[in-house]
Protein backbone atom coordinates (compact mmCIF):
# COMPACT_ATOMS: atom_id res chain seq x y z
CA UNK A 1 0.00 0.00 0.00
CA UNK A 2 2.96 2.32 1.32
CA UNK A 3 4.96 1.70 -1.95
CA UNK A 4 1.82 2.36 -4.37
CA UNK A 5 1.31 5.64 -2.79
CA UNK A 6 4.97 6.61 -2.82
CA UNK A 7 4.88 5.37 -7.15
CA UNK A 8 1.74 7.48 -7.11
CA UNK A 9 3.63 10.60 -5.68
CA UNK A 10 7.08 9.87 -8.05
CA UNK A 11 4.50 9.65 -11.14
CA UNK A 12 2.64 12.92 -9.68
CA UNK A 13 6.42 14.91 -9.17
CA UNK A 14 7.34 13.63 -12.70
CA UNK A 15 4.29 14.97 -14.20
CA UNK A 16 4.93 18.11 -12.73
CA UNK A 17 8.17 18.22 -13.34
CA UNK A 18 7.39 17.70 -17.00
CA UNK A 19 4.53 20.52 -16.75
CA UNK A 20 6.66 23.10 -15.58
CA UNK A 21 9.53 22.16 -18.17
CA UNK A 22 6.56 22.56 -21.14
CA UNK A 23 6.07 26.02 -19.24
CA UNK A 24 9.23 27.19 -19.21
CA UNK A 25 9.70 26.18 -23.26
CA UNK A 26 6.83 28.28 -24.05
CA UNK A 27 6.05 30.51 -21.68
CA UNK A 28 6.31 34.54 -23.37
CA UNK A 29 7.89 37.06 -21.07
CA UNK A 30 8.30 40.66 -21.42
CA UNK A 31 10.95 42.29 -20.76
CA UNK A 32 11.05 46.45 -20.51
CA UNK A 33 14.87 46.87 -21.01
CA UNK A 34 17.74 45.02 -22.61
CA UNK A 35 19.39 45.16 -18.95
CA UNK A 36 16.37 43.43 -17.51
CA UNK A 37 16.72 40.67 -20.21
CA UNK A 38 20.20 39.99 -19.69
CA UNK A 39 19.43 39.78 -15.75
CA UNK A 40 16.92 36.90 -16.50
CA UNK A 41 19.44 35.38 -18.87
CA UNK A 42 22.23 35.56 -16.46
CA UNK A 43 19.52 33.58 -13.78
CA UNK A 44 19.63 30.95 -16.68
CA UNK A 45 23.06 30.67 -17.11
CA UNK A 46 24.67 29.45 -13.58
CA UNK A 47 28.35 28.81 -12.96
CA UNK A 48 28.89 25.33 -13.93
CA UNK A 49 30.15 23.54 -10.90
CA UNK A 50 33.43 22.33 -12.44
CA UNK A 51 35.00 25.73 -12.53
CA UNK A 52 35.09 25.70 -8.62
CA UNK A 53 36.56 22.04 -8.64
CA UNK A 54 38.90 23.23 -11.06
CA UNK A 55 40.04 25.95 -9.19
CA UNK A 56 40.13 24.58 -5.86
CA UNK A 57 42.80 21.97 -7.36
CA UNK A 58 45.01 24.99 -9.22
CA UNK A 59 44.58 27.02 -6.16
CA UNK A 60 45.87 23.71 -4.41
CA UNK A 61 48.47 23.39 -7.07
CA UNK A 62 49.73 27.08 -6.13
CA UNK A 63 49.64 26.82 -2.45
CA UNK A 64 47.64 30.55 -2.77
CA UNK A 65 46.70 31.69 0.31
CA UNK A 66 45.03 35.49 0.86
CA UNK A 67 47.24 38.06 2.44
CA UNK A 68 46.27 38.16 6.60
CA UNK A 69 45.78 41.88 6.22
CA UNK A 70 43.67 41.62 3.21
CA UNK A 71 40.65 40.49 4.63
CA UNK A 72 40.99 42.85 7.72
CA UNK A 73 41.31 45.84 4.54
CA UNK A 74 38.34 44.51 2.67
CA UNK A 75 36.01 44.39 5.43
CA UNK A 76 37.17 47.77 6.65
CA UNK A 77 35.98 49.22 4.04
CA UNK B 1 -9.92 30.03 -23.60
CA UNK B 2 -6.48 30.43 -22.52
CA UNK B 3 -4.73 34.37 -22.78
CA UNK B 4 -2.40 35.14 -25.64
CA UNK B 5 1.33 33.43 -24.74
CA UNK B 6 2.50 37.03 -24.65
CA UNK B 7 0.67 38.01 -21.70
CA UNK B 8 1.55 34.85 -19.52
CA UNK B 9 4.25 36.46 -17.25
CA UNK B 10 5.11 33.34 -15.42
CA UNK B 11 8.29 33.21 -13.53
CA UNK B 12 10.33 29.93 -14.32
CA UNK B 13 12.19 28.74 -11.88
CA UNK B 14 16.28 30.12 -12.12
CA UNK B 15 18.90 27.53 -13.19
CA UNK B 16 20.42 26.23 -10.30
CA UNK B 17 23.49 24.71 -9.93
CA UNK B 18 23.09 21.81 -7.76
CA UNK B 19 25.46 20.97 -4.46
CA UNK B 20 28.12 23.17 -6.36
CA UNK B 21 31.05 22.54 -4.84
CA UNK B 22 32.64 25.50 -2.93
CA UNK B 23 36.74 26.29 -2.05
CA UNK B 24 38.64 25.10 0.87
CA UNK B 25 39.24 28.35 1.80
CA UNK B 26 36.64 30.19 3.57
CA UNK B 27 37.80 33.66 1.95
CA UNK B 28 38.63 32.40 -1.48
CA UNK B 29 35.16 30.74 -1.29
CA UNK B 30 33.27 33.64 -0.16
CA UNK B 31 34.85 35.85 -3.14
CA UNK B 32 34.09 33.43 -5.90
CA UNK B 33 30.58 32.84 -4.16
CA UNK B 34 29.60 36.37 -4.03
CA UNK B 35 31.45 36.92 -7.87
CA UNK B 36 31.64 33.88 -9.72
CA UNK B 37 27.83 34.24 -11.58
CA UNK B 38 28.55 38.32 -12.94
CA UNK B 39 31.63 37.39 -13.98
CA UNK B 40 30.59 33.86 -15.58
CA UNK B 41 27.82 35.41 -16.96
CA UNK B 42 30.04 38.94 -18.94
CA UNK B 43 32.74 36.15 -19.98
CA UNK B 44 29.74 34.32 -21.54
CA UNK B 45 28.01 36.82 -23.51
CA UNK B 46 31.49 38.52 -24.55
CA UNK B 47 33.00 35.25 -25.96
CA UNK B 48 30.29 33.14 -26.90
CA UNK B 49 31.03 29.76 -25.90
CA UNK B 50 30.19 28.20 -22.09
CA UNK B 51 33.37 26.18 -22.54
CA UNK B 52 35.38 29.04 -23.38
CA UNK B 53 33.32 31.30 -20.80
CA UNK B 54 34.09 28.94 -18.04
CA UNK B 55 37.81 28.58 -18.88
CA UNK B 56 37.85 32.39 -18.53
CA UNK B 57 35.91 32.59 -15.05
CA UNK B 58 38.57 29.38 -13.69
CA UNK B 59 41.97 32.20 -15.26
CA UNK B 60 40.09 35.21 -14.03
CA UNK B 61 39.60 33.77 -10.51
CA UNK B 62 42.87 32.05 -10.26
CA UNK B 63 44.43 35.73 -11.29
CA UNK B 64 42.79 37.32 -9.17
CA UNK B 65 43.51 35.22 -6.11
CA UNK B 66 47.40 35.29 -6.72
CA UNK B 67 47.61 38.98 -6.67
CA UNK B 68 44.94 39.68 -4.46
CA UNK B 69 47.95 41.53 -1.53
CA UNK B 70 47.83 44.15 -4.54
CA UNK B 71 43.82 45.43 -4.69
CA UNK B 72 44.13 48.29 -2.91
CA UNK B 73 40.63 48.73 -2.26
CA UNK B 74 40.91 51.87 -4.26
CA UNK B 75 37.67 50.36 -6.23
CA UNK B 76 34.92 47.29 -5.50
CA UNK B 77 36.26 44.04 -5.39
CA UNK B 78 33.52 43.73 -7.80
CA UNK B 79 34.96 46.37 -10.22
CA UNK B 80 38.62 45.20 -10.26
CA UNK B 81 37.31 41.33 -11.24
CA UNK B 82 35.58 42.87 -13.62
CA UNK B 83 38.36 44.87 -14.92
CA UNK B 84 40.09 41.30 -14.72
CA UNK B 85 37.46 39.73 -16.91
CA UNK B 86 37.26 42.24 -19.35
CA UNK B 87 41.09 42.26 -20.39
CA UNK B 88 41.26 38.56 -20.10
CA UNK B 89 38.00 38.48 -22.91
CA UNK B 90 39.43 40.98 -25.05
CA UNK B 91 42.74 39.18 -25.20
CA UNK B 92 41.48 36.56 -26.07
CA UNK B 93 38.76 37.74 -28.93
CA UNK B 94 42.33 39.68 -30.50
CA UNK B 95 44.19 36.44 -30.04
CA UNK B 96 41.80 34.50 -32.06
CA UNK B 97 41.19 37.72 -34.81
CA UNK B 98 37.81 37.86 -33.97
CA UNK B 99 38.12 41.25 -34.13
CA UNK B 100 37.00 41.21 -37.57
CA UNK B 101 33.77 39.67 -36.56
CA UNK B 102 32.23 43.04 -34.62
CA UNK B 103 30.64 45.39 -36.18
CA UNK B 104 31.71 48.67 -37.22
CA UNK B 105 28.02 50.08 -37.31
CA UNK B 106 28.23 53.49 -37.30
CA UNK B 107 25.79 55.12 -34.09
CA UNK B 108 23.83 56.83 -36.79
CA UNK B 109 22.18 53.47 -38.11
CA UNK B 110 20.91 53.12 -34.57
CA UNK B 111 19.56 56.24 -34.17
CA UNK B 112 17.81 55.83 -37.07
CA UNK B 113 16.87 51.93 -36.12
CA UNK B 114 12.98 51.63 -35.67
CA UNK B 115 11.26 51.76 -32.61
CA UNK B 116 11.48 53.19 -29.46
CA UNK B 117 14.71 52.68 -27.21
CA UNK B 118 12.26 51.57 -24.15
CA UNK B 119 9.93 49.53 -26.55
CA UNK B 120 9.68 46.26 -24.32
CA UNK B 121 11.53 43.00 -25.49
CA UNK B 122 8.66 40.06 -26.04
CA UNK B 123 10.26 36.61 -26.53
CA UNK B 124 7.88 33.76 -27.08
CA UNK B 125 10.29 30.83 -26.42
CA UNK B 126 12.45 31.21 -23.15
CA UNK B 127 14.54 28.67 -24.50
CA UNK B 128 15.32 30.19 -27.31
CA UNK B 129 16.20 33.61 -25.42
CA UNK B 130 19.92 32.50 -25.09
CA UNK B 131 20.83 32.49 -28.75
CA UNK B 132 18.93 35.24 -29.49
CA UNK B 133 20.54 37.55 -26.81
CA UNK B 134 24.43 36.37 -27.97
CA UNK B 135 23.41 36.92 -31.85
CA UNK B 136 22.01 40.42 -30.47
CA UNK B 137 24.97 40.88 -28.52
CA UNK B 138 27.45 39.97 -31.32
CA UNK B 139 25.98 42.40 -34.19
CA UNK B 140 26.35 45.08 -31.46
CA UNK B 141 29.07 47.55 -31.22
CA UNK B 142 31.72 45.96 -28.81
CA UNK B 143 31.22 49.39 -26.60
CA UNK B 144 27.06 49.04 -26.42
CA UNK B 145 27.85 45.42 -25.54
CA UNK B 146 30.65 45.68 -22.75
CA UNK B 147 27.89 49.23 -21.76
CA UNK B 148 24.88 46.79 -21.93
CA UNK B 149 26.66 43.85 -19.90
CA UNK B 150 28.05 46.10 -17.38
CA UNK B 151 24.65 48.23 -16.68
CA UNK B 152 22.83 45.21 -16.07
CA UNK B 153 24.73 43.89 -12.88
CA UNK B 154 23.02 46.34 -10.50
CA UNK B 155 25.63 46.58 -8.01
CA UNK B 156 27.69 48.50 -10.27
CA UNK B 157 26.70 52.20 -9.69
CA UNK B 158 27.04 54.00 -13.41
CA UNK B 159 30.35 55.76 -12.00
CA UNK B 160 32.09 52.44 -11.56
CA UNK B 161 30.59 51.50 -15.36
CA UNK B 162 32.73 54.43 -16.96
CA UNK B 163 35.80 53.73 -14.73
CA UNK B 164 35.89 50.02 -16.30
CA UNK B 165 35.25 51.81 -19.58
CA UNK B 166 37.03 54.81 -19.42
CA UNK B 167 34.35 57.36 -19.60
CA UNK B 168 32.10 59.77 -17.15
CA UNK B 169 29.20 58.53 -15.69
CA UNK B 170 27.44 60.97 -17.80
CA UNK B 171 28.82 59.72 -21.05
CA UNK B 172 27.22 56.39 -19.78
CA UNK B 173 23.74 57.41 -19.07
CA UNK B 174 24.55 58.89 -22.89
CA UNK B 175 25.39 55.77 -24.76
CA UNK B 176 23.19 53.75 -22.61
CA UNK B 177 20.25 55.61 -24.24
CA UNK B 178 21.63 54.21 -27.53
CA UNK B 179 22.86 50.86 -26.48
CA UNK B 180 19.50 50.19 -25.66
CA UNK B 181 18.33 51.36 -28.76
CA UNK B 182 20.39 49.52 -30.99
CA UNK B 183 19.74 46.40 -29.15
CA UNK B 184 16.06 46.56 -28.90
CA UNK B 185 15.91 47.04 -32.85
CA UNK B 186 18.50 44.12 -33.30
CA UNK B 187 16.86 41.86 -31.27
CA UNK B 188 13.44 42.41 -32.16
CA UNK B 189 14.73 41.39 -35.99
CA UNK B 190 16.25 38.52 -34.63
CA UNK B 191 12.77 36.97 -34.27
Amino acid sequence: MNGKTKLTQQQQEQAETLQQQTAEQTTAREFGTAEEMLRFDSSQNPVPGQVAERLQQSVEREQIKPPQSWWKKLLGR
Amino acid sequence: MSAPAAEQLVEPPPATTPSAPKLDDPQLAAIYEEHSQPVYYVALRLLGDPTQAEDATHDVFLKAFRHLAQFKGQSSLRTWLYRITVNHCQNLLQSWHRRHMFSNADDALWETAAGPADSPLRVLEVKELGQRIQKTLDALPEEYRLLLLLVADEKLSYEEVGHLTNQTADAVRGKLHRARKAFAALFNQSA
